[in-house]
């Protein structure tokens, strides 16, 4: 039970975006159709890695939805998607601009059948201008929008933000989106186009250095890790692994110094100092640290305020007692692959259980309950099946 | 029309996070009140860039919100909250567990004043789980959320994002969450609470790694900007920079070698597929395709590739995508005049609506500007609110 129980989404999402944004669409509650090319289906199908020929990829960001495979390009594949569209809520893509028109499925198009829809779309680069036409990846809009030029290090290479932020944070911007226009529509019954796109979702992000650029005319590119406001604030290695400390004021200073014996200077007296002295400074953690595992280290600093936490890697949070109280690691039951591990859904509303125990859909697993609730016949669905229509 | 212009929303946040979160939804029509203290503010009235002696930080995140100044950690400051619950839809804030309740205004006292108050809670950790109260800051609750161990080259420091990505996801969910609880209130008339974390919100963004690993025990872990789905979709150095390449499909990847004259790697049988190019791809497909792209320079390849429909594009610097007539053309920057700072440029709003459009800029609120008639609003007399204010409550 959610509260989009009874919402039905026409769902052409095809990779990562747009499916992590439907995917909150069918935790609370949507009747989530996703629209799958006959040959194959979704691309993300074909992702690493495999577990008895199913794709893990896959399943992370489909538990829940239906699928139904269809070929847009035909007339009686846009007629199924009209009926479907006739009594739909929402309808979502990631084809980049232009390539839903194509199919009869532009908002212009879907309006006429559906005039209240809440018609959801990601691009690449924008709708407007030359690059619209060209497809977009998660890499090339980190590297387009000036994000990869600002993370890393100073004497290294522009650095990607490992997972592919530029599909999810678009999806989650087109979540915020839908969920502003339906409560709109709850209002007044009214629909309307929701447009996000990767790279203005990822040149959001820059808040900070675009701000100065633009307005102070001053180039920020990337620093590393390390705090510029207070010291020490940083990454440092263990015997190990990595660990992050962050020392907030004197006090925690004092702290900090006796618990990892670090001399008691001058040098070091205040945080002005200490960030003027902090590659010298993070020398000396480091010399300490490299005699306790980042476990072990953190543990140095319980019941103190200090905060600090090892870098955790994907292993290790699956079994981690805060995430897995919070309900951020869940584990579905996949008729393929078997047991699997998710993400869970990091929202939390005391007033709605997001539904994660659904597995992803087969290809085409839905097609015949769906055809067989618009009406079509058996004999009909043969005949679709037959001319590779479904 | 706007499409939140019926809804009220306190904001006691300072900083980025929450701020970020009603910036949105004051952008879509909400009246967003914020809630700060009366020495000296929200700590971002102070942080970078600064023009003429102001934070455009500060002006950017509580563009046309209210201010009014109220020290809730005074036992009169929490009683005057209480008395403006009434008049609120929403109340946002950012607070470790159990830091408003024993203020007396966490959500169950909030909710017997008004039951069908939509309470969204920002922290680190959450307000549940061991960790509620594990002193934190951005950087440590990261490195509990798996993205920085996956942000980096291989064998060198993992990397807290430099955009604060985390603080973005998070704004965005605990934005999500107060419309996803409006739309619940329409249909049942109930509130309430949303609990959003830093952690959280950046655990949710690690892709498909815990599939990944329960399923066949492979470990996403940094491989510098590289991604192990498939390959090659890695970052290049060029002759003059750097150059993005995501090869995703067999087309594309046969297109990829015509272009950039790699007719042999084509006719390799270990990069036949996509599977035989992701093997060992570090050791393997990286080091050639790393000798023979510096060659070329970064529009070079991009130039080639995009014509083509293989995704790339040239790293760009901060100065490179502001400027870009694409940014330009797609409203990614928006011109204003403030009336505080004269021409001014921002990012706009990063998701766009048809019907009802995100209202246009304004400047964010002097510090306390608001304080007076908000007072006045719930009952409290001019001689109160000069004493209030005479013992720095307001």
């Amino acid at each position: 039970m959610g509260f989009l129980d009874g919402i039905k989404v026409v769902d052409f999402t095809h990779a990562y975006a747009g499916p992590f944004c439907s995917l909150f669409l069918a935790d609370y509650g949507a009747e989530v159709i996703k629209i799958e090319r006959v040959d194959g289906g979704d691309q993300a199908r074909t992702w690493g890695p495999f577990k008895n020929d199913y794709s893990a990829y896959y399943a992370s960001f489909n538990r829940g939805k239906k699928s139904i495979t269809l070929d847009m390009k035909s007339e009686e594949g846009q007629k199924i998607i009209y009926d479907l569209i006739k009594d739909a809520d929402i309808v979502c893509s990631n084809f980049k601009a232009g390539t839903l028109e194509r199919y009869g499925v532009g908002y212009e198009q879907i309006k006429q059948i559906k005039p209240d829809i809440i018609y959801a779309t990601i691009s690449g680069f924008g709708t407007k201008g030359e690059l619209s036409k060209y497809a977009a990846y998660d890499n090339v809009i980190q590297a387009m929008s000036g994000v990869m030029d600002v993370n890393g290090f100073a004497d290294k290479g522009p650095t990607k933000i490992g997972p592919a932020i530029g599909d999810s944070y678009t999806g989650l911007l087109l979540l915020l989106g839908i969920m502003i226009a339906f409560y709109h529509r709850q209002k007044t019954g009214q629909g309307q186009q929701v447009d996000v796109t990767m790279l203005g979702a990822l040149f959001g992000l820059l808040e900070y250095p675009v701000l100065e650029y633009a307005n102070n005319g001053k180039v920020i590119s990337r620093s590393g890790n390390a705090s510029k406001y207070v010291a020490p604030s940083d990454i440092y290695r263990t015997k190990d692994d990595y660990i992050a400390i962050t020392v907030k004021n004197d006090s925690q200073w004092e702290e900090f110094r006796k618990i990892l014996d670090l001399p008691d200077t001058e040098a070091y007296a205040t945080n002005q100092k200490r960030l003027e002295n902090q590659s010298v400074l993070k020398t000396q953690i480091e010399e300490k640290l490299k005699n306790y595992t980042s476990k072990e280290a953190e543990a140095l600093f319980d019941g103190t305020q200090i905060a600090a936490s090892s870098v955790m890697g994907i292993a290790e949070s699956l079994e981690n007692p805060q995430l897995l109280a919070r309900d951020m690691v869940i584990e579905v039951q996949d008729p393929v692959m078997g047991p699997v591990k998710l993400v869970g859904d990091p929202i939390h509303l005391s007033e709605n259980q997001p539904i994660t125990n659904l597995p992803s859909p087969t290809l085409g697993q839905h097609t015949e309950e769906i055809l067989m609730q618009l009406g079509y016949s058996e004999e009909k669905i043969c005949w679709l099946r037959a001319n590779h229509v479904v | 029309m706007l499409a939140l212009d019926n809804i009220k929303i306190l904001d006691l946040s300072e900083k980025l996070t929450v701020s970020l979160a009603t910036m949105y939804l004051s952008s879509y029509g909400a009246e967003v009140t914020k809630i700060e203290r009366p020495d000296g503010g929200d700590r971002a009235r102070q942080w970078e860039p600064m023009k003429d002696g102001s934070s455009l930080y500060f002006n950017y995140l509580n563009s046309a919100k209210k201010s009014v100044t109220l020290d809730i950690t005074t036992k009169e400051g929490a009683e005057i909250l209480k008395k403006m619950i009434p008049y609120y839809d929403v109340i946002c804030l950012s607070a470790q567990a159990g830091q408003m309740e024993e203020m007396g205004i966490g959500y169950e006292d909030l909710k017997a004043i008004k039951p069908d108050l939509i309470y969204a809670v920002y922290s680190y950790f959450g307000q549940t789980g061991p960790d509620k109260n594990k002193p934190a800051s951005s950087l440590t609750a990261q490195a509990k959320g798996v993205a920085m161990d996956m942000t980096g080259v291989h064998g060198e420091y993992p990397v807290q994002s430099a955009p604060s990505i985390a603080e973005h996801y998070s704004a965005a969910y605990l934005a999500t969450g107060v419309v996803m609880a409006l739309i619940d209130k329409n249909i049942r008339g109930v509130g309430q609470k949303i609990d959003i974390s830093l952690t959280d919100s950046i655990y949710s963004c690690i892709e498909a790694a815990p599939a990944a690993y329960s399923t066949v025990g492979e470990v996403h872990k940094r491989k510098g900007n590289f991604d192990p789905s498939c390959a090659p979709y890695d970052t290049f150095e060029t002759s003059d920079g750097y150059g993005a390449i995501g090869v995703a499909t067999q087309k594309q990847w046969e297109k990829f070698c015509d272009v950039l004259q790699l007719d042999d790697l084509k006719e390799d049988p270990r990069f036949i597929d996509n599977e035989g190019r992701r093997t060992d791809y570090m050791d393997v497909l990286r080091p050639i395709l790393a000798e023979r792209l510096i060659a070329y320079t970064k529009t070079e390849i991009e130039n080639r590739c995009r014509t083509q429909g293989i995704p790339c594009c040239a790293v760009l610097t901060i100065p490179e995508i502001t400027d870009l007539p694409n940014t330009l053309e797609n409203g990614y920057m928006i011109s204003t005049m403030s009336e505080k700072f004269g021409p001014l440029r921002y990012p706009s709003v990063p998701f766009v609506l048809s019907q009802t459009k995100a209202v246009p800029f304004s400047d964010a609120p002097e510090l306390g500007s608001d304080t007076a008639e908000c007072m006045k609003q719930i009952g409290i007399a001019q001689e109160e609110i000069s004493r209030l204010k005479e013992n720095h409550v307001i």
